[in-house]
């Protein structure tokens, strides 16, 4: 989504949240959406079916299943 | 050794812990020479944002023996101190956080160490730059017009500036090793939950880690061992094996890149064996990191505390957390199996190599008039670029360190990026430390202009 598009649904949808948006605060989403946006379109489009879930995440050691064997 | 001739706060951090305890060095005046060294030196880079010298007395006066004792050391503005309430690099921290006995204050006052100053930092702890501050913004001493790098910006250049000799970061997304690879200094962010997270303002997120910001490794150690409430061996590096990462030196200013090559190289004629690994899930560490880093503070805010101070939010920050609002939350979720992803490749990577190297940052310290810089692919950003190299760290939970390894032609530190296996941090300094001997400190031992300029 670019330009006057996503002025448009920002400021929908922080209005729906209740969080107003001057022309400055679009000035600086726009910006950020142009540099962000596509990165997080193609995260939300990747194919992650081959990766299952860390269930038991301990950032403080390496994951349980990695066969980190040696160690 | 000899401490008349020169300010105690151009000895390093090992020089003055050891002269104080050999009765060479008077605390009391080491305390009193730091402070007028920050009033003297500190303008142009506006480093600190608070200094509280009778506090720093009483803590001197009741300083226990330890490793650090009577050591003055600079904190970032993100920790509880008993006298003292975090801000954020706002005008109040948003969850609320009081005075009090943070972990990191009660790791420092064991050791004997004496908390002299608070040190700026980028609004929030949200951006890489540090140009960003409700305490103004803060430069590198290598060019007071450039950005010291963030959010631990004021740290970072605290030390390069040589106000103190050890300053303590935090680091959600990189932001210990930005402001170092910035300011040309050596900082390390620990494995996640090294150091206990309470007093800590984004404590509770599953990215940060405070750790140690010190011109060199050795000083980084002595630091460390402190804040990690354990030792952190020294052992012999050159039987390490480091690890290339190829798609991290993709994009990189040409500059940066030849320094951070010859880096490698120093490297293995020291003896380290080099090799290339992969990662998988590399594509998305940048949006990744960006993502939690925004949202994980989110259910922590107070909004009675945003309502009253977002009117001396910056612009950009304001505008940023309103964007945050904007994402979806499957995105959110998505970037678990981002985390799930690359924890596991990294776990692998660690069984062909001991430690991995890339450029810390793609280009060196951006204007603070305009912080974006000039890739191969063309101008972004200084927050874009730098993310991407750094985020990795924050989303595995593994210790990564920034180490100087050069300067570009217009005198602006340049950094080698190095990461070990959750647990194993005291390697980083080992290879740090093997790469400073294989350089003949040429880096680590530089003195920033703005330092050599005003009289000790």
């Amino acid at each position: 989504m670019v330009g006057e598009d996503f002025r448009e649904y920002a400021r929908v949808a922080l209005g729906r949240m209740g969080i107003e948006v001057d022309e400055v605060d679009l000035a600086v989403m726009t910006v950020a959406e142009s540099v962000y946006g596509p990165e997080r379109e193609a995260l939300l489009a990747a194919d992650f079916s081959q990766t299952p879930y860390e269930h038991d995440l301990d950032p403080s050691r390496a994951p349980s299943d990695a066969g980190t064997a040696g160690r | 050794m000899s401490t008349a001739a020169e300010h105690p706060q151009d000895l390093t951090l090992r020089e003055q812990a050891r002269a104080v305890a050999a009765g060479e060095l008077d605390a009391t005046e080491l305390l009193d020479a730091t402070l007028s060294r920050i009033e003297e030196r500190d303008g142009p880079v506006n480093s600190i944002a608070d200094v509280f010298a009778s506090e720093s007395a009483r803590m001197l006066s009741e300083a226990p023996e330890g490793p650090l004792h009577g050591v003055p050391i600079a904190v970032k503005d993100m920790f509880t101190l008993p006298w003292r309430a975090p801000r954020d690099g706002a005008l109040r921290n948003l969850q609320g956080f009081g005075q009090g006995e943070s972990a990191v204050y009660r790791r420092l006052r064991d050791a004997g160490a004496v908390i002299v100053a608070v040190t700026n930092m980028h609004e929030f702890g949200a951006g890489s730059t540090g140009h960003l501050s409700v305490y103004g913004p803060c430069a590198t001493p290598w060019d007071t017009s450039r950005c010291a790098g963030g959010s631990s910006g004021g740290s970072g250049a605290a030390v390069a500036a040589r106000l103190v000799a050890g300053a303590v970061g935090t680091d959600g997304g990189g932001s210990i090793r930005y402001p170092a690879a910035y300011c040309g200094i050596t900082g390390l962010k620990f494995t996640w939950g090294v150091v206990p997270p309470d007093g800590y303002t984004h404590g509770h997120a599953s990215l940060g880690a405070p750790g140690p910001m010190c011109r060199d490794a050795a000083d980084a150690r002595l630091l460390g061992e402190a804040l990690a409430g354990r030792p952190l061996d020294q052992r012999r590096a050159t039987n390490l094996r480091l690890g290339i990462v190829r798609t991290f030196w993709e994009d990189i200013d040409p500059e940066v890149h030849e320094h951070c090559e010859q880096a490698i190289e120093r490297l293995r004629e020291s003896g380290m064996t080099v090799t290339e690994v992969e990662l998988q899930g590399t594509e998305f560490v940048r949006i990744a990191t960006v993502l939690r880093l925004g949202l994980e503070g989110d259910p922590f805010v107070k909004s009675e505390i945003w309502e009253e101070i977002q009117g001396d939010v910056s612009p950009v920050g304001r505008a940023l957390a309103k964007y945050l609002s904007l994402a979806p939350a499957t995105a959110l979720v998505r970037t678990d199996l981002v985390r799930a992803q690359l924890r596991r490749s990294l776990a692998r990577a660690f069984g062909h190599a001991d430690v991995l190297a890339w450029p810390m940052v793609p280009a060196p310290a951006p204007p603070i008039e305009d912080p974006r810089v000039r890739l191969p692919s063309g101008e972004v950003p200084a927050d874009y670029g730098n993310v991407r190299q750094g985020g990795i760290g924050n989303l595995a939970g593994v210790p990564a360190l920034s180490a100087p390894c050069g300067f570009t032609r217009e005198g602006l530190p340049v950094a080698l990026h190095l990461v070990a296996h959750w647990g194993e941090d005291e390697r980083l300094l080992d290879v740090a430390e093997l790469l400073e001997q294989a350089t003949e400190r040429r880096y680590v031992d530089a003195v920033p202009p703005l330092a050599q300029k005003t009289p000790a």
